[in-house]
Formats: C-alpha cells, sequence, structure tokens
C-alpha cells in the first residue's frame, strides 16, 4: 500500500466517525418513514371467540353475542368511529369503489382513540325483542343493541331462494380527518346475516 | 250551556294546552341536547388533536388516550340516547363528555409544552455534543495523520536497497 492509500483509508475512517458523533443530532432532524404500509383492522368474532359460530339463527328475546375490534396500523395515533346498523335485503351496504357509507342510519356507534399499535375489542349483544309477520313481510319492532332498546319498522321480506326472513348487521369504520377536521368513512365494514327463526 | 259542558270544554282546552306545552319541552330538550352532542364532539376533536401533537412533540400520552377513550364512550352513549329519543340522557352523557375533553384538552396542552421544553433541551445537548464531536475527530484524525505520514517516511527512508540473488544474474 502507498501513501495515497493510507490517505483514502483515513479519510474514510474519519468520516465514519463524524457520522457516529453527529448521529444522536441527526436522529432528531431526520425522520425516516416506515417502509410498511399504513393500514387499519375492522374485525367481528363469534361468541367463542374464533372466526367461527356467527350468529344466524335468531329467535325472539334470545340475546346473541359476538366480540367487534378495531386495530390501528396507521403510524400515527388514531381517532374512530364504528356506526352498528342494520338493513333488510334491499337496502344498500357501504360502496368501497367509491368509498360511500351505507344511507341506513346508525343505530349504536362507538368512539375509540388509539395509538399506533394499539388494537380494541369488547363483546356486544343483540336481541329481537318485539317483531311481526304478516304473510311474506316480517317486521322488528322492537331491537336491542347491548341493552339500549331501538324502536322502528326494520321490514324485509321473505326470501324464497333461502327460505327464511333475513337482516345484516353491519359495522362500518370511520377515521377522523385532521385535514377536513371531520370523521369520513375509512371504506371498511364487517358484517353477518341473520335469519329470523319462525 | 250546562256545567257539564263546560267542564268537558274546559278539559279538552286544557288537554290542548299541556300537549302544546310539552311538544314544547320536548322541542327545547331536543334542541338542547343537539347543542350539549355538538359542543363535546367539538372540544372532543380539539382535545384529541392536542393529544396528537403533545405525542408528535415526544411526549408519553398513554394516560390522556385512556381519558379520550371514556370521553369518546361518554359522547358515542349521547347521540345512541338521542337517536332514540332520551334526549336528557342525551345531554347528561354530552356533558360528562364535554368535562372529561377539557381536562384532556387542558392537560395536553402541559405535556406538549414540556414535551417541547425536553425536546428542545436535548437537541441542544446533542447539538453541542456533535459539534465538540466532529472537533475532536477532525483534530485527531490531522494529528493522527501527521504523525503517521512521518512514521511512513521514516520507515521508507530507513529502507536500504537488496539485491536478490536471482537478479544478480
Amino acid at each position: 500500500m502507498n501513501l495515497n492509500d493510507y490517505r483514502t483509508i483515513f479519510a474514510a475512517t474519519t468520516l465514519l466517525l463524524i457520522l457516529i458523533a453527529t448521529s444522536p443530532t441527526l436522529a432528531v432532524i431526520v425522520h425516516v418513514p416506515k417502509a410498511s404500509e399504513p393500514f387499519s383492522e375492522l374485525w367481528v368474532l363469534g361468541a367463542n371467540h374464533t372466526i367461527e359460530n356467527y350468529p344466524y339463527n335468531i329467535t325472539l328475546s334470545q340475546p346473541t353475542s359476538f366480540f367487534l375490534g378495531v386495530g390501528n396500523h396507521l403510524d400515527r395515533s388514531a381517532y374512530y368511529m364504528v356506526y352498528v346498523k342494520l338493513r333488510n335485503q334491499t337496502q344498500p351496504l357501504p360502496d368501497s369503489n367509491t368509498t360511500t357509507p351505507s344511507s341506513v342510519s346508525p343505530l349504536y356507534e362507538f368512539r375509540l382513540f388509539l395509538q399506533d399499535g394499539q388494537t380494541w375489542e369488547d363483546s356486544m349483544t343483540f336481541a329481537i325483542l318485539n317483531a311481526s309477520r304478516l304473510n311474506n313481510t316480517a317486521t322488528l319492532e322492537r331491537v336491542s343493541i347491548n341493552d339500549v332498546v331501538f324502536q322502528g319498522n326494520y321490514t324485509t321480506n321473505f326470501d324464497v331462494q333461502n327460505h327464511g326472513f333475513f337482516y345484516q348487521l353491519f359495522f362500518e369504520l370511520w377515521l377522523y380527518d385532521a385535514s377536513s377536521r371531520e370523521l369520513q368513512y375509512h371504506n371498511r365494514f364487517v358484517s353477518f346475516w341473520l335469519r329470523l327463526a319462525r | 250551556m250546562s256545567v257539564s259542558k263546560v267542564c268537558l270544554v274546559l278539559l279538552i282546552f286544557l288537554i290542548c294546552v299541556s300537549t302544546f306545552i310539552s311538544a314544547g319541552f320536548a322541542s327545547t330538550n331536543k334542541e338542547e341536547a343537539a347543542a350539549a352532542i355538538k359542543d363535546a364532539e367539538e372540544v372532543l376533536v380539539e382535545a384529541y388533536q392536542t393529544v396528537s401533537t403533545a405525542e408528535s412533540a415526544g411526549a408519553n400520552v398513554s394516560s390522556l388516550f385512556e381519558e379520550l377513550d371514556v370521553a369518546g364512550n361518554f359522547l358515542a352513549q349521547a347521540n345512541t340516547s338521542y337517536r332514540i329519543g332520551d334526549f336528557e340522557g342525551a345531554q347528561s352523557f354530552a356533558r360528562n363528555s364535554l368535562q372529561i375533553g377539557s381536562q384532556v384538552y387542558i392537560d395536553a396542552f402541559r405535556f406538549k409544552s414540556l414535551a417541547e421544553t425536553k425536546a428542545n433541551q436535548y437537541l441542544l445537548y446533542s447539538t453541542i455534543l456533535s459539534i465538540v464531536g466532529v472537533g475532536v475527530v477532525i483534530v485527531f484524525s490531522l494529528l493522527g495523520w501527521r504523525a503517521f505520514k512521518r512514521y511512513y517516511y521514516n520507515r521508507v527512508l530507513k529502507m536500504r536497497p537488496e539485491v536478490l540473488l536471482n537478479e544478480s544474474k
């Protein structure tokens, strides 16, 4: 090795030591974004806390339970809202293509504040307290979610193909957007069907 | 007009008046509940944004998030009560949410200013340390290089030409 080679080694070592000496300050000033894609989770689990045994056949005054959960992986804290909605087979679901929530009015709601990496889960109960049937139409007059009673006329027609009166309980995830200063539909929803037993 | 007829007319009149008054009260309750929910919502959003800023400044805001969750739960209950027509319940839940949200907002400001002071101090100390560190590295590198160069030249000058046996042939 000649002197020029040694000079290069010295210069490289000096630069490396300078970088080490400035690293605490650089760590404060320079923020390296995470490589992973930020996302939010929304899930519903059956009564046994598994992805089976979801409520399906539902009878009058017989409460059915399940679990609802939300996970924040957005690399920042988040303010979420979950709307609980009930629809029949003809009412619209949220539209994933246009990021539009369902026009069905919400019954129940949750508001959550989660830090990055945090998850939330809670058990829920749903019950039909009053229902009536006239020919091929069933009407839920009183339902309850987590012991809160809702009165209304949730009507559905008899499904000949699947042989029953069907309702869908679905959960929309909304996220607070700081720029518009309002909660916006986060384009995520989960659901399960309920068959009203005769 | 007989007494019974007068009584009947009076009764109908009283029923009408009481219905009108109770409807008026219900409408006032509804408006008050809606206003209380709106206020609670605004305070909660402000509190959340301040907590987020404090978090970005490096503060440990776990306890504030727990409080926000409680306030959010009250607000959700207020909205649900409002939907089922329980306006008094809605107002009560909204008031609870507003109270907790306001406290979180105040605490978040305190957390934020503490975190910013800490962050500024850290930045100052780390900058001073970095400057001193860089200075030391440069000085020692230059001195080291000069010493090494001297050693290198001395070594080269002390070298003697050697004749190998193979080359002499």
